[in-house]
């Protein structure tokens, strides 16, 4: 049972809770998979840690935003991570909050040349 | 990098996470970080990626054990298998059960913070005063060497034995003496009048500690015909040479032991704290005037033993040096020689005072840490339901004991903490603590890294076990209590309060007892008979400088006038003068007696410069013959006044009047007679047992030798009490105003003979204070506490007729109980405490009937007083009231 289910109670997400939860959009996948895609995009700049990974991901399950699938058999052990209908709510109104902001943000002109 | 040893590190550190993290991601976060090294091209990214996750694991795992999530409730009890988890649940959930209870918690750290810091004051003392090694190189190799004679253990010696000593004794390196007086010291400053210790050539070398600036001297400089030079003491360098950078062209004017005056070469400075054999503020060369040519007791002897030869070696070989010199010299009275180490000599006298302080304080800690065991083991059942509770719900009895022990530790820190604020403030207090009375307190330094770790171990031993105990008994009563309700468990904690009552009985007994036995001492000190009345007398320290009062001569008609001038002062009943006062500790000054008739088989007795007046000034009373007048002029023979013990000794039954004797070497009057003209009654220090004290006394005009080596006392007698310092100073700058004075009441050097045994009992007495006072919080608190557990019995009792006064008796009496208790086994450990306290005493048995019953009424009327005020509250109570409550 979710502790919430109104998507605005989730929000601000954390960017790594955004990312890790826009990443999933695409399907289910393991913590490694999920570095590696994120490593890959330009607003990434720090290696994503295990540990801090890993706790971000628990809550998330946790807020019942992801689900833990059961292992398959990937000789590692590893699990992959659903994103669950909740999720998506609140990814997409995090989204569209983001949204908000950086139209205020370019109605300052602050991003003329983007 | 190597990968196996890599993957183990990184699994030990995944411990910084919490177990039940650990185990659900563990394995993938180890495979993803190390997919994430494998993935990086060269190896300082490699190894930078290891930084980011040692770094990584360490906040994430701080963070996941203290911020529980807000998805989480606060502080879920850790899953089992995870130490560290559940250590800071236990600690985080223990602060928050003593915050709920600020008066308990506060309570128990003031107690034990209290005793903590005492005892850790205490042993700091302990460890800077009698621990610490002596300032000397090779230290334990310095021996002071003494004389024993037939009537003393360990007397000074004479120069001259000392120098057979130094000649042939080859087992020591170096043999120094020393003759410590007050010198007059002149020069581009005030003159003043200042400690000097007149030394030998070895003196220096022996110390092994190298002047600061310039040199000291040797044998050199130590002949009569030498150059007078002169080492001094770094703060007299600072304050009376204004802290020459150089020291050629100093010069200072002092006068020697024979009282001659010259300008003496500043050659050398001692470093600051140097106080070898007493503080001195010059060092002049002993043996450039040898004082007296005969074996009589004048300098202190220092020896350095050679590497590896040890003191009974030493000594033996002493010995036969000394049985030489008897053999040579029939006529010196030394039976045999005495030494010991230096440290002994310095640290003896304190050793016990300050081990009884440190015991004093320890049992004071241990009567606090009963207090707070008394006060855990309450809390403790009076938490009872939720500890069954929690035992109920499947908490394991290690999981409640730990729990429990979490708050001891913690309280344990917080007194800790406390200990280590009051012991630095108590040691700040140190100071003000007379040098004299404990030597090197002054250069004892707080040591913080000392102070803590005494601090923390005194905490730790008492949580450790007052804490677990008291944890281990409120464990096992929930436990039962779970399984039987009431009974069993009552009566075992009725027999726990009684041994914690009668231990805190007991060892505030032993405090009480020993501070009452050095209370008695005092008291025994200041109302022994001396045989001379202190009270209303005035004590002038006169030393004449000898530039302008060169000759003995000059001194007599010096004093004859000062004495004539203050007796014609208003309310002066009596005036005089005496070399040496009958005190403690004087030193003491005398040769071998000759008799006319028959021999004084080594007689020693105190010879004394005094005038009559001295004899009315204390209130000696004569017994026969009589006192100095003005038929004893100087050319007239010379007469003496014998006290009445020496004229026993000397002459036992038969009359004294008219005897003569002489004193060959004494004073420079060779073997010219003393007649015996008066008996006086002895007068003695109250340390020296009545009958022992042997004195004479010469007419300071007739023999006025000595005035110049020691200076004279004068004494005045009020009319009615204490005459004003001012008006007897006016008196005597009416004679010359350029003589030095020092004016103080005679009871007041007395009580100054008596400061060490004062402030030991002072510092006891607040001890004793203390652990009064905290068993009697002890006894109230923990009475309140069984009563208020029998109140249903109590109502019980007074509905079905019993009066409150038989219920307030009854409560009181079962206080009692282990009041006798403790007293008994008190009595028990008192007896052996008294008897290592024996040397400390004066005037008393150790086993003094009266400080011991006063101990045990004191107790007693402190439990009787600390069991009633609950027990009366208890027998007011309406019984209804009580039996409806349950």
């Amino acid at each position: 049972m979710p502790l919430s289910t109104n998507p605005a109670s989730f929000l601000p997400l954390h960017p790594l809770a955004f990312h890790v939860l826009l990443v999933l959009l695409d399907g289910p996948t393991h913590g490694y998979r999920i570095v590696k895609e994120l490593e890959s995009q330009p607003s990434i700049s720090h290696p994503i840690m295990p540990a801090n990974l890993y706790r971000r991901l628990r809550d998330l399950v946790d807020q019942q935003l992801l689900e833990e699938l059961p292992a398959h058999d990937d000789p590692r052990g590893r699990r992959d991570f659903r994103i669950t209908p909740l999720g998506r709510k609140v990814v997409a109104s995090e989204a569209r909050r983001l949204a908000a902001d950086v139209a205020i943000a370019r109605g300052k002109g602050l991003l003329r040349h983007a | 990098m190597r990968e196996p040893s890599g993957r183990a590190l990184y699994r030990i550190l995944l411990h910084l996470l919490p177990g039940a993290f650990r185990r659900r991601f563990g394995r993938e976060m180890e495979a993803l970080f190390f997919e994430q090294v494998a993935s990086r091209t060269s190896r300082s990214a490699r190894l930078r990626h290891w930084g980011r996750g040692v770094a990584d694991l360490v906040v994430q795992g701080a963070a996941e054990r203290t911020t529980a999530t807000r998805y989480q409730p606060r502080s879920v009890p850790p899953l089992p298998g995870d130490p560290m988890g559940t250590l800071l649940h236990t600690l985080r959930y223990a602060m928050r059960t003593l915050l709920t209870r600020p008066a308990f918690t506060l309570s128990v750290v003031l107690t034990l913070g209290l005793g903590i810091g005492l005892a850790t004051t205490m042993a700091l003392v302990v460890d800077g005063v009698l621990l610490r090694p002596l300032p000397y190189p090779d230290a334990d190799r310095l021996i002071r060497i003494s004389e024993r004679t037939a009537t003393s253990e360990a007397i000074e010696t004479s120069l001259l034995t000392f120098a057979d000593w130094r000649a042939r004794a080859d087992r020591f390196e170096a043999m120094a003496a020393v003759v410590s007086r007050n010198t007059i010291v002149t020069g581009r400053f005030e003159p003043a009048r200042v400690p000097a210790m007149f030394v030998t050539g070895d003196f220096f070398a022996l110390s092994g500690v190298r002047p600061a600036l310039g040199r000291s001297y040797g044998a050199a400089e130590n002949r009569p015909d030498a150059a007078p030079v002169v080492v001094v003491s770094h703060e007299f360098w600072r304050d009376n040479l204004g802290a020459p950078g150089s020291l050629a062209q100093v010069t200072i004017t002092l006068s020697d032991l024979l009282g001659r005056s010259e300008a003496y070469a500043v050659v050398g400075v001692m470093p600051p704290g140097f106080d070898l054999l007493g503080t001195a503020k010059v060092y002049l060369p002993l043996e450039r005037g040898v004082p007296w040519s005969v074996r009589n007791h004048t300098v202190r002897v220092l020896g350095r033993l050679k590497p590896g030869v040890a003191l009974e070696t030493g000594v033996a070989q002493l010995n036969t040096v000394q049985a030489a010199i008897k053999t040579d010299h029939p006529e010196t009275d030394a039976i045999g020689i005495a030494a010991q180490p230096l440290s002994e000599e310095i640290l003896g006298p304190v050793r016990r005072p300050l081990l009884l302080l440190l015991g004093s304080a320890g049992l004071l800690l241990l009567i606090a840490c009963i207090n707070v065991a008394g006060a855990l083991l309450a809390r403790g059942v009076a938490r009872q339901p939720e500890m069954q509770l929690r035992a109920a719900l499947g908490a394991t009895r290690g999981r409640i004991f730990g729990q429990l022990f979490a708050e001891s530790a913690l309280l344990a820190t917080a007194s800790t903490i406390l200990a280590i604020g009051i012991a630095r403030g108590l040691f700040g207090l140190l100071g003000a603590v007379d040098p004299m009375l404990v030597p090197r307190l002054a250069g004892a330094s707080i040591d913080w890294s000392k102070l803590i770790l005494i601090a923390a171990v005194l905490a730790n031993v008492g949580v450790g076990i007052f804490g677990s105990s008291s944890a281990w008994f409120t464990t096992r009563w929930a436990a039962a209590g779970l399984r039987v309700r009431g009974g069993g468990a009552q009566r075992g904690q009725h027999t726990i309060w009684r041994l914690l009552l009668g231990a805190e009985v007991a060892l505030a007994f032993m405090l009480l007892v020993s501070a009452g036995l050095l209370g008695r001492s005092l008291y025994q000190v200041a109302s022994v008979d001396t045989g001379f009345d202190p009270r209303g007398v005035t004590i002038i320290d006169v030393n004449l400088p000898s530039a302008r009062f060169p000759t003995p001569a000059d001194h007599a008609r010096y004093f004859d006038a000062a004495l004539r001038s203050l007796r014609n002062i208003p309310g002066v009943a009596a005036a005089g003068l005496n070399i040496l006062l009958p005190l403690p500790d004087v030193g003491s000054i005398g040769s071998p007696l000759h008799l006319e008739q028959g021999e004084a088989k080594d007689v020693v007795a105190d010879y004394r410069v005094a005038d009559e007046g001295y004899f009315a000034a204390l209130r000696i009373p004569l017994l026969r013959g009589r006192l100095f007048d003005d038929r004893d002029r100087a050319e007239t023979a010379h007469s003496v006044i014998v006290g009445a013990a020496l004229a026993r000794r000397l002459w036992g039954d038969a009359d004294p009047l008219g005897k003569r004797f002489s004193i060959p070497g004494m004073d420079g009057y060779g073997d010219a007679w003393l007649n015996v003209v008066g008996v006086v009654a002895d007068a003695r220090a109250w340390n020296v047992e009545a009958g022992k004290q042997l004195t004479y006394y010469v007419n300071f005009r007739q023999r006025p030798t000595f005035l110049t080596v020691t200076g004279a006392k004068i004494l005045v007698r009020g009319e009615g009490g204490t005459l004003p310092p001012s008006a007897l100073r006016r008196a005597l700058v009416a004679v010359d105003p350029g003589v030095p004075l020092r004016i103080r009441p005679l009871e007041e050097l007395i009580g100054n003979g008596v400061a060490d045994k004062r402030l030991v009992l002072n510092i006891l007495a607040l001890f004793a204070g203390l652990a009064l006072v905290l068993s009697a919080v002890g006894i109230w608190s923990v009475s309140s506490f069984v009563i208020s557990r029998r109140i249903r019995e109590m109502g019980i009792r007074l509905a079905i007729g019993a009066t409150p006064r038989q219920v307030r008796r009854l409560l009181q009496r079962e206080a009692m109980l282990p009041l006798l208790v403790g007293l008994i086994v008190g009595t028990g450990l008192a007896i052996v405490v008294t008897r290592w306290i024996r040397s400390l005493l004066f005037g008393v048995s150790e086993l003094d009937g009266a400080s011991f019953i006063a101990a045990a009424a004191t107790l007693a009327v402190t439990t009787w007083i600390a069991s009633y005020l609950p027990a009366r509250r208890t027998a007011k109570i309406d019984p209804i009231q009580t039996l409806r409550a349950d």
